[in-house]
């Protein structure tokens, strides 16, 4: 029997190294999920961007804007919602994202900038548009870019 | 027997002990993560702030919902895309706009206006739609504020969320000094004004959100195909005139059997209908809307 521990430095070693080893594995995981995130990263690879048009939401954004030929879009007013149904992404040449801390993309979508109004709908210098989106507690500020220029609405003080 | 009491369960260590520590390394992660101060990830902050952005308060108005009918099959080519099952929701709200009648016939109004634009598009082979109609609406809109359509679309928007929002009024509208007109919209937009008396309005309307031009006049036609990123999806009439002059010309490309074109000038005697080519434009809009042209 000699040569052998005893059962309390079996039971004291094992558990020393377990916990060496959760250490370990711990500071892999959250290494991992610090990693800084790309702005320019497609909104559509980002897990928080699975909000889908065609449902009633609690919550929302309310964006008004205004588009111009020739100018930078302006954003005229945000009203927050006691229910929404988000604005559907078209194909269009516009964009408006909903920016986190770092410029973090927390949700995105392209909107048409096609100036055509009235009956017959005829190009016009500048049109309101209304967008619809989520509401999400980390949002700093609100973009919005067309060829024309790009704008920024602060949501936090 | 003269092992001591320590000895047999050391030796189930020695026999089982990668095992034991494997369960105890599990164990000391769950422990070790439970006793983070913090969630990892970035932190909570809060909302919106209330200095910057204001809630709009919600009217309690008094809503009619009711259930669509199924589109009858045309004597147009069938969608070669067979529509799915599963059908997201599509909702078109009906705001009453100085509406001067009673409200049963704004709600008859409204329930026809949507019916032949639910008929003839065949929507309801992609999504699961339902009409709403305000029993309260904007009272007192300035029927020649050329932003009126928005007005309708922010209205409801506050008041009952949808995804098509249709003023009617039954006054007289009036843009850029035009009181021949009897609606408008924007290209891709999201909100109608119409006059009623003519079911038609509503469904051209809609078609111009979907992205259709108009085919009573060729000008009109040519600078909407030129302003809009892919072209008009529904050609000039071939057998109408280029005039170059924005009266109307053409009564639009008729249907297969004969009807007038939705997308043509209102106020044409006979049934109106959307002809092939907007059918088709509609149909491939609803398949990419409803995600159902996505796989």
């Amino acid at each position: 029997m000699k040569g052998r521990l005893g059962i309390q430095f079996h039971i004291a070693i094992g558990l020393l190294v377990a916990l060496l080893a959760a250490f370990l594995i711990n500071a892999g995981i959250t290494t991992s999920q610090e990693l800084p995130i790309d702005p320019q990263k497609s909104p559509t690879q980002n897990p928080m961007n699975t909000f889908e048009p065609y449902r009633t939401l609690p919550g929302g954004l309310l964006v008004k804007i205004k588009l111009y030929r020739s100018l930078p879009p302006e954003i005229l007013a945000v009203n927050t919602l006691q229910e929404s149904r988000l604005t559907p992404g078209f194909d269009g040449d516009g964009k408006i994202e909903i920016l986190g801390r770092d410029a973090q993309i927390l949700y995105s979508i392209n909107f048409s900038t096609e100036l055509l109004k009235g009956e017959p709908p005829l190009p016009v210098d500048e049109l309101s548009m209304l967008l619809i989106l989520p509401l999400i507690d980390q949002a700093q500020r609100i973009h919005v870019i067309t060829p024309e220029g790009e704008t920024y609405f602060e949501l936090k003080e | 027997m003269n092992e001591p009491w320590w000895e047999r369960p050391v030796c189930i260590l020695c026999d089982y002990g990668l095992v034991i520590l494997a369960l105890m390394v599990v164990l000391g992660v769950g422990l070790w993560r439970l006793s983070m101060p913090e969630p990892l990830g970035p932190p909570v902050l809060p909302t919106v702030s209330p200095t910057l952005v204001s809630t709009l308060p919600t009217l309690s108005t008094p809503v009619v919902e009711e259930p669509t009918q199924t589109s009858v099959a045309s004597t147009n080519p069938a969608p070669t895309i067979t529509p799915t099952a599963q059908k997201p929701e599509f909702i078109l709200v009906f705001i009453p706009v100085r509406w001067q009648s009673s409200m049963s016939k704004f709600r008859e109004e409204a329930r026809k206006q949507a019916d032949l634009f639910i008929t003839e598009s065949q929507m309801d082979l992609y999504f699961e739609i339902k009409v709403a109609i305000l029993d309260e609406g904007l009272s007192r809109a300035d029927l020649s504020n050329s932003d009126l359509e928005l007005d309708v679309e922010e209205y409801g928007i506050i008041n009952f969320p949808g995804d098509r929002y249709i003023g009617i009024t039954d006054g007289d509208l009036v843009l850029n000094g035009n009181s021949t007109i009897a609606g408008w919209t924007t290209f891709n937009g999201a909100g109608i004004i119409a006059e009623s008396g003519s079911i038609v309005i509503t469904a051209h309307e809609l078609g111009h959100t979907f992205g259709l031009c108009d085919e009573y006049s060729y000008p009109i036609w040519l600078e909407q195909d030129a302003f809009s990123p892919n072209g008009c999806p529904n050609p000039y009439p071939a057998s109408c005139p280029k005039d170059q002059d924005e009266f109307v010309h053409c009564n639009g490309e008729p249907t297969t059997d004969g009807r007038n074109s939705i997308m043509g000038p209102a106020g044409m005697p006979g049934e109106y209908g959307y002809n092939d080519s907007c059918k088709d434009h509609l149909l491939k809009k609803f398949l990419l809307l409803s995600g159902q042209g996505l796989e």
